[in-house]
């Protein structure tokens, strides 16, 4: 993690002017503190971008700022906020101090225990993501020119192609968090294109997508021609696609269905909070088997450049890497500050928020199967009988149940390790988590991220990527 | 309004046209863990957003460029330069002329719980609900079942229009989020439900039967097996009809009415045509098929007074008898397609047939009858469906057995080609329509 010797000119002085307009947050939670047992203070702001373009029509918007602030006390026995779009002080203080008095007036159930913060651990320093190309440099003529000829290109890969469409968005969180540690402050550069050809062979219509995303600028979103070239095949490949014959199968996963598995298998299913509502079946299993040994999942929100990367989480934190599973037994989960001091375990850096509208859960960031040994023609060249899953759009987590729901856009047949030439398209996959991760028998040496957004159940949206390696195991499809 | 937006948008001479909204929202966050309150919270915001379009030539031809920019507190003390940076957006884009609405009547819809418009109305509201909650989840105690976690938001939002043309219009809605899960034992194991409903008035979140029933539904879920694998007739009801054909968190409006939308017509991504069936070349059996985008439906989740370009709401036939009527239009889409402006989609209301549900569960043979998915997921592009089963039921001569995992799969245009539709309606979140819709042919993946 970088300190502030490492920021760039610019990010100091940035990280500067915010640490001097909301040094009055530090006097608030210091106020606060001295009437209730815990308190702490966040700002969060945001700018960019984003453009739309397609065939008949564009638009560019401006971000949602979502400037504001929200504080955190506790009554002694749960937690307490507020927030409030006002950024200056006497607004943010006014506020406090009805905060404090709504704080004190709480009279808890029979029986209710009380709440213990430890130590919060809530880091000291300046940290912002570097960039090598700012967006902000590129003119936004030139963004639009840039990404439409990116879109003809990829328009003009298939006569067949009656829509294309491209997306790309800038943005720039900034972040300060006050608290008894001291203040710190973050500045996040987040970039994503995604592009998108639809063909039609008169009777039936097909898409595809590839996307680019990142931590940093215009660096992490590169679409080479043979990218553009790769997507507009595989909408042409599902033109001539079949159902799905309904069946267990053995799979190789792409990378991208394989971050989705490690995402709603061990992602959400080992976020703490769903510990302390019961929700989570892992919580019985931690030291066990939970998958074959060549199973090692993680979240890391330190992975330099990934899309759900941060320095500093929604509470304070200082980023660290979390091994979930090691070798198909599972470890330990990702916390949140309320779940981690009701539940008495340690704190990862997992509290996040979709704005300070919203308050802080235990939530994913980068979460991924670590690379193996194999390589992936071994994987292909192994399946006797089964199918290579593709471009996983979606999934939901059943952390209860440890059952699985994905929804891939095609998969391709493979007999005797050779592509039959078959397409299935779409695919849903579903299956039991434990027999999914029994069944992994072999994993390849490969390692890609994809970015995307992340609900907790259907809200509570955060940036996060998952990804690994290609996998073999055995999923049921249809 | 704040009258230095409106000023300085009307002095920006590169502005030929805009339209500003105001929103002004207050909300109370109550979140209960077992019978624990975790977090209350209350959230206020004020927010400004304005679409400034700009007109100009694009290779010859005339073309208007349009920049939405949501602006905050501070951006109000600098109001010229997010104005030049949004001109300047709107200068780059290049799009077919259109105009925005002219002044008009606004219709009355029903939108606000008035016992809810207030903070420490909302925040009472929201503390009593939560205590209901719990009471009611402490009563299923004796059957092993109990809380495992809500959480309750409560919404207002003033809301103001005003665009160039001399359009204004206000509209005071109250929104209402409830998620609740419960967990079953028996013995060893335990099961959950989960729910997400939404409402506009405290009362039709139906807290009661929401636990009662998801008491039912965990605790069947103890007992439930994987479906068999086979193609057959599927009952879909309840919060499974919400997953199918409402809205979702991503996108306001479900499948049919974005397919029918003019704005996929326009860009050659809808696969409907007006008037032809919607499910293509096959041949109806049962019930033939009628929606409505209704955006009046009272205390509806997806109604409004107006839309973001001020276009009042409508409530529009889109199908008929399986054949597209008419496509919902924004006022832009309208323009371009020569068709009414019908504003964005409200809810999409399905009418009813005249089989009652009871029929639809017990008639004809053996079905599967699925009361939850885990999760949405209808492509809204193709139409294609595959949905987990979170709880569903299979009915037979042997009698009903509870069923959980495995998936429903198929396409939701082809699929409406043979359905029976029961004569029961209610309105369910983003649903409107009959209790149950009976499939009579899907794919059912479970044990091989």
């Amino acid at each position: 993690m970088p300190d502030a010797d490492a920021l760039s000119p610019r990010d100091a002085s940035t990280a500067a002017q915010l640490r001097e307009r909301f040094a009055f947050l530090s006097e608030i939670v210091a106020d606060m503190e001295r009437q209730v047992p815990y308190a702490a203070a966040m700002m969060r702001t945001r700018s960019g971008l984003r453009l739309n373009l397609r065939d008949t029509e564009q638009s560019v918007e401006r971000q949602d700022p979502q400037e504001g602030i929200v504080l955190t006390v506790s009554n002694g026995f749960g937690l307490e906020e507020a927030a409030t779009d006002a950024t200056d002080a006497s607004s943010v203080r006014r506020l406090a101090d009805e905060l404090v008095e709504r704080a004190l007036a709480f009279r808890p159930a029979d029986g209710q225990p009380r709440l213990e913060i430890p130590g919060d651990g809530a880091v000291s320093g300046d940290f912002a993501t570097p960039m090598e190309q700012d967006p902000a440099d590129l003119p936004l003529a030139d963004k639009v020119a840039r990404f439409d000829a990116l879109r003809r290109a990829l328009r003009a890969k298939d006569k067949r192609t009656v829509q294309a469409i491209c997306q790309y968005a800038d943005q720039e969180v900034q972040q300060v968090f006050a608290h008894r540690g001291g203040l710190s402050t973050q500045q996040i550069r987040r970039t994503i294109l995604a592009v998108i050809p639809f063909l039609s062979d008169g009777t039936r219509q097909e898409y595809s997508y590839a996307a680019r995303t990142g931590t940093g600028g215009l660096e992490v979103i590169d679409m080479p021609d043979e990218a553009l070239a790769a997507v507009s095949q595989e909408a042409a490949a599902m033109l001539g696609a079949v159902p799905t014959p309904p069946g267990t199968y053995d799979v190789v996963t792409d990378p991208v269905t394989t971050g989705v598995i490690a995402h709603e298998a061990f992602g959400h299913g080992v976020e703490t909070d769903m510990f302390l509502k019961e929700r989570a079946r892992a919580a019985d299993y931690l030291g066990k088997r939970v998958g074959s040994d060549l199973v090692n999942i993680v979240d890391d929100p330190t992975v330099a450049g990934a899309y759900g990367s941060y320095f500093v989480d929604d509470e304070g934190l200082a980023a660290s890497r979390t091994q979930i599973i090691r070798e198909g037994v599972l470890q330990g989960g990702l916390t949140d500050l309320y779940s981690a001091s009701r539940l008495g375990i340690g704190r990862t850096a997992n509290g996040r928020r979709e704005s300070v509208h919203r308050k802080a859960y235990a939530r994913m960031s980068n979460t991924f199967f670590t690379p193996g040994t194999s390589t992936q023609q071994e994987l292909l060249e192994s399946l006797e009988d089964g199918v290579v899953l593709r471009n996983t759009l979606n999934g939901m987590e059943d952390p209860k149940g440890w059952g699985i729901q994905i929804w891939a856009l095609y998969a391709l047949e493979y007999k005797h390790g050779k592509p039959t030439g078959r397409v299935f398209s779409p695919v849903a996959i579903t299956g039991y988590v434990p027999d999914v991760l029994a069944d992994v028998s072999m994993v390849s040496g490969d390692f890609d991220l994809t970015g995307g957004s992340c609900g907790k159940g259907w809200k509570e949206i955060v940036p996060v990527t998952s990804g690994g390696p290609y996998l073999r195991t055995r999923c049921r499809l249809a | 309004m704040d009258q230095r937006l409106t000023d300085a948008l009307e002095r920006d001479r590169a502005v030929h046209d805009w339209t500003a909204r105001r929103q002004v929202g207050r909300s109370v966050q109550v979140y209960l863990v077992g019978n624990q309150v975790e977090n209350v919270r209350q959230v206020e915001r004020e927010s400004y957003e304005v679409e400034v379009f700009n007109d100009h030539e694009a290779e010859g031809e005339p073309s208007r460029g349009a920049a939405k920019v949501p602006i905050s507190r501070a951006d109000l003390e600098r109001l010229p330069d997010v104005l030049e940076t949004a001109t300047t957006m709107a200068s780059l884009v290049n799009n077919p002329p259109w105009s925005l609405p002219e002044p008009h009547d606004m219709p009355e819809v029903e939108l606000a719980d008035a016992s809810l418009t207030s903070m420490d109305g909302a925040l009472a509201a929201a503390r009593e609900a939560a205590d209901r909650i719990r009471a009611l989840a402490a009563t299923g105690a004796a059957n092993d079942v109990r809380l495992s976690a809500a959480e309750l938001f409560v919404t207002t939002i003033e809301e103001e229009l005003r665009n160039s043309r001399g359009l204004t219009g206000t509209s005071l809605s109250t929104h209402l989020l409830l998620e609740i899960t419960l967990l079953a034992r028996h013995g060893g194991e335990e099961a959950e439900y989960f729910r997400q409903a939404q409402a506009r008035r405290l009362a039709d979140l139906r807290i009661d039967e929401t636990v009662a029933e998801g008491s039912r539904m965990a605790r069947d879920k103890l007992q439930a097996i994987p479906p068999r694998t086979r193609v057959g007739p599927v009952v879909i009801s309840g919060e499974a009809l919400v997953q199918v054909f409402g809205g979702t968190a991503v996108t306001d409006t479900g499948a049919l009415l974005t397919q029918a939308s003019a704005a996929f017509a326009y860009t050659k991504i809808s696969r409907l045509e007006v008037g032809h069936p919607i499910w293509g070349d096959r041949q109806p059996t049962g019930d033939m098929v009628t929606v409505r985008a209704n955006a009046r439906l009272p205390y509806g989740v997806a109604s409004y007074r107006f839309d973001a370009d001020g276009v009042g709401a409508e409530d529009l036939l889109v199908i008929e008898d399986g054949i597209l009527r008419a496509r919902p239009a924004t006022q832009r889409y309208a323009q371009y397609l020569g068709l009414p402006a019908s504003g964005r989609p409200g809810m999409a209301q399905l009418m009813p047939g005249t089989t009652p549900m009871a029929d639809l569960l017990d008639g004809d043979g053996p079905a599967y009858h699925v009361l939850a998915f885990s999760a949405p997921n209808v492509d809204e592009l193709t139409g294609d469906f595959g949905m987990e089963i979170r709880i569903g039921y299979e009915r037979g001569p042997d009698g009903v057995r509870p069923l959980t995992g495995g998936s429903v799969t198929g396409n939701l245009f082809e699929a409406l080609a043979d359905v029976r539709l029961s004569s029961e309606t209610r309105v369910n979140t983003s649903y409107a329509g009959p209790i149950g819709i009976r499939f009579g042919s899907l794919q059912v993946a479970g044990q091989d």
